[in-house]
């Protein structure tokens, strides 16, 4: 190779200019600056003491900083990374000050984690700053000190794998359920009264870390909790009733009780004033009611009867409180009211949702919900208006036919009546002529299905021009039956079989009207961490509580470290002693528990005997919780079963086969309320025997939506038999020419001619695309006849596992015609499966191996013109095919002959001429047929409004 | 066997995920597809990739070793690859380390680069389609115009009705064609699976 003076310039100046690039390019001029300023730590207020409040001032948006990310630890001299707040490197952020919530559960030790400590990446030596957590228990028992954690195990694991573990506390004998790394993630929550160091770290968006802000401490605290956000009031004059209902502050977690009071002889400004003191206010108020809060999960509304001697001008207050203090409301004063303004009483049901694998379902209080969501206009002369609508409903409630009515406002009779029979979510209206149509229209809405009908059930909406928009839009009203409803809110409860409590699970506005509930299957199974064990040399450590303990490892004893956890685990509910029963998953320690507890009930017993007076009901007391516990041993059928099991694997298999179901199951209500204490209570869900009704949802052995496709499939699979069946008694079957595959010889036989190779190039899909499985079975056919004519073919895989199975083919056709000798493996290979890195490559190989003949026949995308252009210009004869309708035009363009769509599954068989292909062929036509006929009987039907057909077939 | 096996293996696969279309029970959606599935598709991969790059360093070693035409770009793959490989183990795919460096800086640039050149490849394809050479490509050329004039807003100046004679041409004419290719399509690709599972199509085994 001679390089001519000019040509040796140019490339060194070329390669010169190409390494000052990468050397400016991978400098790093902006790392050791871009501190973050003004980094603070505060207490989260009104909290449980689990909550930090971390904030900084944000770099400017020309630093590109893609990230902040957060470094926390219990000692400056070591903070793990704890999480990165995403920013947007182009905008930066828009406020003054960044805040990062360290609150709650946050991840501390999973399986990403590093496996060993290791410093964060672009860090000067000495810096305290570390990647996550390392999984290190001996790291994490020390760490485990300072915060509470939390285990999330695998459910499979928690049955199978948990060690029993003992802790080198020799006074401590009890067996605990020990997890390795691998089965569990940790999380933890800071725990109140400890200190804790936090940085923060900007990275730019070419991943650059710049250096760390220096550290700051601080303490989370427990407080009090803030007041209620609001307390409503209303006084119901024809029942006696006093109505309550409340909002929760933000933070609301903590929150155990709330107590209202009836406050007399002060006013609303002034008790602002003497709210927060104890001896100042409880001079005007008086209780009258209490109750759990469930940290803001409970209905946040209450009744009571109207206690004697209340005033009219009554004034009422409520008080939230957890374990550090109180907070009181501002004055709410009753509105004055009568039942007649109470919100219709909601009548639901509960159904499972179908064709699901049983983790859904729904909760459905009223008719299908149709309402407006906007309109457009469809001409310059606003004479014609779209209009866009929502139809909610459930899967297995049935509109056949919607229907709305058009009236300009001030009239009654409507000027346009739609009726929509297939409901595609939108259709067109005529404006009146000699009507403004920016006056406005009312709308009614009826439907007629299965359960609902025109005359029991209407919605109304007023459209009104919107100046914004410039359009008319629907207003927030909605009327029902004529009622206004748009502010009523349907919140829906449900309680699990084990609780009395109803806990809130959504409000839904008055536009819904169901429900979907998820009810997943357990995948994990959460605990409390107890402690960490490990084993140093031949000592068994133990971190359990803010303690450590060592003693020498036990003969036997595993050498590996544990989370511990309890072992105990809620097993059953039994239902006639209204008892949860929990069980230890090791079958003998349960076993232990049990004969233990029997043993424990008969000293009671004889502890009553001898026990003065003073002292015997206390006993008494215990021995009757005890007795309750251990006759459940005896007689719960669920107890017996599971004691029945004779091994651990049978005994964890039966807890799980019990508990999961069970924790599954729900009873559900719908309460209507305007959330400003106008509510109804949905009645409760009870079954024949007043009790509450459960429901889990059921996993589906076949989807019914797929009937018909299932029919399709037979009917078509019964075609694809008869004419293969057909085929192989020997009747000829006609198959139209296909000039792409008859041309196939003839290019193979000019590349042969000229002296040049073939490329054979398969397109991008792998080997689920049915258009690659197709491309297969033509290659045979092509390499067969390369074979035959000593013409190199070559195949440039985009796919790596497509590429041994072209290898394979080609091989095989290469023998099948005698020719052996003539097969390279080398001429099938991987490219890459970058999309234009292969297109570069194929070009490349087209341009210098001067192709003959191109067959591009597969699956592609836009790669696709980029190949065949090139392929052009080398001059070679190209035939290409793909299902891929975007590409064929482009093909259609620059290629000699192209297989349009499903010609390319059919040149398998129209190459091969086997019997039994054309067989598949034939069918294939013949089903056309059958949907062609269908297209035309269901055009028909549906011009005359028979939806039948329509909406018996599959949509998707 | 060398064939029956596979055989098997396919048309019980091809069962089975016929009844994973037809059976939402968690048996199916969760247990096979997560839990069997999924891990042996990931588990398969890898082997496979190894197989590819083998493949791949083989034809270059080969057209080195052949002084095939312009066989000194081969080098160009192994220093590439050695390049690319040695810094995706020694300092990681994460961001900030020199793969990713190389990925962000390389070969997007080149990837964005063969991209761009589409838009010159699909002119000069239009200039060959729109040649009105015959009563079809003058239908095409016309119904061409219409559809790009209404794009831009001189479309609208021109007439009126250009907008919505193109919306029609794309929504019906156009349309028609394309779902009678897909429904051949759709067709033809439960065809190729029905072959393949009752084992009339074995050309994926390596010949027919």
């Amino acid at each position: 190779m001679r390089l001519s003076n000019r040509l040796l310039k140019l490339t060194l100046l070329l390669a010169f200019a190409v390494a000052l690039g990468l050397s400016i390019a991978s400098k790093d001029p902006a790392s050791g600056r871009n501190v973050v300023d003004d980094l603070k730590v505060e207490d989260l207020p009104s909290d449980d003491g689990s909550g930090l409040i971390v904030s900084w001032k944000p770099l400017h948006r020309s630093k590109r900083i893609i990230e902040y990310r957060v470094y926390r630890g219990v000692h400056p001299d070591t903070l793990f990374f704890t999480q990165a707040v995403p920013v947007n490197p182009k905008t930066g952020f828009a406020g003054d000050r960044m805040y990062f919530y360290d609150s709650g559960y946050g991840e501390f030790i999973d399986l990403t984690s590093p496996g060993k400590l290791r410093q964060e990446k672009q860090q000067k030596p000495g810096s305290p700053l570390y990647r996550r957590i390392p999984r290190d228990m001996e790291l994490a028992a020390r760490l485990s000190e300072n915060f509470s954690i939390f285990s999330s195990v695998d459910r499979s694991a928690f049955y199978k794998k948990g060690q029993k573990v003992y802790s080198a506390d020799e006074a401590d004998s009890t067996a605990y359920a020990g997890f390795k790394f691998k089965h569990q993630s940790l999380f933890a929550s800071l725990a109140p009264g400890n200190t804790y160091y936090y940085s923060v770290v900007a990275v730019d968006e070419r991943s650059r870390f710049q250096d760390p802000a220096p550290v700051v401490s601080g303490s989370p605290v427990a407080n009090a909790p803030e007041a209620a956000a609001a307390l409503h009031s209303v006084w119901l004059s024809d029942t006696k009733e006093l109505r309550f209902e409340w909002e929760y502050p933000t933070i609301k977690d903590n929150i155990l009780q709330y107590q209202i009071y009836l406050v007399s002889g002060i006013g609303a400004e002034a008790w602002e004033s003497v709210k927060d003191n104890p001896e100042q206010r409880s001079a005007y108020l008086r209780p009258v009611t209490a109750g759990p809060v469930g940290g803001g999960a409970l209905p946040a509304y209450k009744t009571v009867p109207m206690p004697d001697g209340i005033p009219e001008n009554a004034q009422f207050v409520i008080e939230l409180m957890n374990r550090e203090g109180t907070a009181f409301s501002a004055i709410s004063t009753p509105r004055m009211l009568d039942s007649s303004y109470l919100p219709e009483k909601p009548t639901f049901y509960v159904e499972d949702k179908p064709n699901d694998k049983g983790d859904r379902l729904c909760v459905i209080w009223d008719h299908p919900i149709v309402f407006i969501t906007k309109t457009s206009s469809l001409d310059r002369e606003n004479t014609r208006l779209k209009v866009n609508y929502q139809l909610n409903k459930t899967d297995t409630q049935d509109v056949k036919n919607l229907y709305f009515e058009f009236t300009k406002l001030g009239e009654s009779k409507p000027f346009a009546t739609i009726k929509e029979f297939y409901q595609d979510m939108s259709f067109n209206i005529n404006v009146p002529k000699d009507y403004d149509y920016r006056k406005g229209f009312r709308v009614r809405i009826t439907m007629e299905g299965k359960k609902v009908d025109r005359k029991s059930y209407a919605l109304e909406q007023e459209l009104v021009w919107d100046e914004g928009m410039m359009t008319l839009m629907p207003t927030k009203e909605l009327w029902r039956n004529g009622v206004e409803v748009s502010k009523i809110q349907n919140v829906v409860y449900r309680r699990g079989i084990s609780s009395p409590m109803y806990m809130t699970l959504k409000n839904n506005t008055c536009f819904d009207n169901n429900l979907d509930v998820n009810v997943p299957y357990p995948s994990t199974v959460g605990r409390g961490v107890y402690g960490f064990s490990f084993v140093k040399g031949i000592d068994l450590h133990t971190y359990m509580n803010g303690k450590r303990f060592v003693r020498k490892l036990k003969p036997g004893e595993s050498r590996s470290a544990y989370a511990l956890v309890s072992p105990e685990i809620d097993f059953t509910y039994d239902v006639e002693n209204d008892t949860r029963i929990s069980l230890n998953i090791f079958r003998d320690e349960a076993l232990k528990q049990m004969d233990e507890s029997k043993k424990e009930l008969a000293e009671l017993k004889g502890q009553v005997a001898a026990a003065s007076d003073s002292l015997k009901p206390q006993l008494q007391a215990k021995v009757d919780a005890l007795e309750k516990q251990v006759k459940l041993y005896d007689t719960n059928e669920n107890v017996i079963e599971a004691l029945k099991r004779k091994g651990q694997r049978a005994w964890t298999a039966f807890i799980a086969k019990i508990r999961e179901p069970e924790s599954r199951q729900h009873n559900y209500r719908v309460v209507k309320t305007d959330t400003r204490g106008l509510y109804t209570e949905g009645d409760l869900d009870l079954n024949e025997k007043e009790e509450p009704n459960f429901y889990f949802p059921i996993s589906n052995w076949f989807a019914t939506d797929k009937f018909v496709t299932l029919i399709a499939v037979i009917v078509y699979g019964a075609l694809v038999v008869a004419f293969v069946t057909m085929a192989k008694s020997g009747r000829k079957l006609y198959v139209r020419p296909i000039a792409g595959l008859d041309e196939i010889d003839n290019a193979v036989g000019r590349a042969t001619e000229m002296g040049r190779p073939m490329l054979y190039c398969m397109g991008h899909g792998g080997l689920s695309d049915v258009a690659t499985l197709a491309s297969m079975s033509i290659i045979s056919q092509v390499a067969r006849k390369a074979a035959e004519y000593d013409t190199k073919m070559i195949v440039p895989c985009y796919d790596y596992i497509v590429l041994p199975i072209v290898q394979e083919i080609v091989r095989e056709s290469h023998y099948s015609v005698g020719r052996p000798d003539t097969y390279d493996k080398n001429n099938i290979f991987y490219l890459t499966n970058s999309q234009f890195a292969y297109v570069a490559a194929v070009n490349g190989i087209m341009i210098r191996e001067k192709m003959a003949t191109n067959f591009f026949l597969g699956y592609f995308s836009a790669e696709a013109l980029l190949m065949t252009e090139t392929g052009n210009t080398v001059g070679a004869v190209q035939i290409a095919g793909t299902d891929s309708v975007t590409q064929i035009p482009f093909f259609i363009t620059t290629c000699d002959y192209t297989l349009i769509g499903e010609e390319l599954y059919a040149a398998g068989a129209y190459l091969n001429r086997e019997p039994m292909l054309l067989g598949t062929l034939k069918a294939q036509d013949y089903f056309k047929i059958i949907i062609v006929f269908l297209v035309l009987v269901g055009s028909l039907l549906s011009s005359f409004q028979v939806m039948t057909l329509l909406n018996i077939l599959p949509t998707k | 066997m060398k064939k029956t096996i596979p055989l098997i293996i396919v048309i019980a696969g091809g069962i089975v995920w016929l009844l994973w279309v037809f059976i939402p029970h968690r048996v199916m959606a969760d247990d096979f597809y997560y839990k069997f599935y999924m891990p042996w598709a990931r588990a398969m991969a890898p082997f496979a990739i190894i197989l590819g790059v083998f493949s791949l360093s083989m034809m270059h070693t080969a057209k080195i070793k052949r002084r095939a035409p312009k066989w000194q770009y081969s080098y160009f793959f192994f220093a590439g690859f050695i390049a690319t490989s040695l810094a995706g183990f020694i300092g990681g795919t994460q961001k900030g380390g020199l793969y990713m460096w190389m990925f962000e800086n390389m070969a997007m640039p080149m990837s964005a680069t063969m991209f761009s050149l589409l838009a010159f490849y699909m002119a000069s394809a239009a200039y060959k389609a729109f040649r009105a050479r015959s009563a079809e490509a003058t239908v095409l050329l016309a119904a061409a115009i219409v559809v790009m004039l209404a794009q831009v807003p001189i479309g609208v100046k021109i007439s009126k009705y250009l907008p919505a004679i193109s919306q029609w041409i794309l929504d019906v004419p156009n349309l028609a064609a394309k779902r009678g290719i897909m429904l051949g399509v759709g067709l033809g690709s439960v065809a190729t699976t029905l072959k393949i599972m009752l084992g009339i199509e074995r050309s994926y085994l390596g010949g027919d």
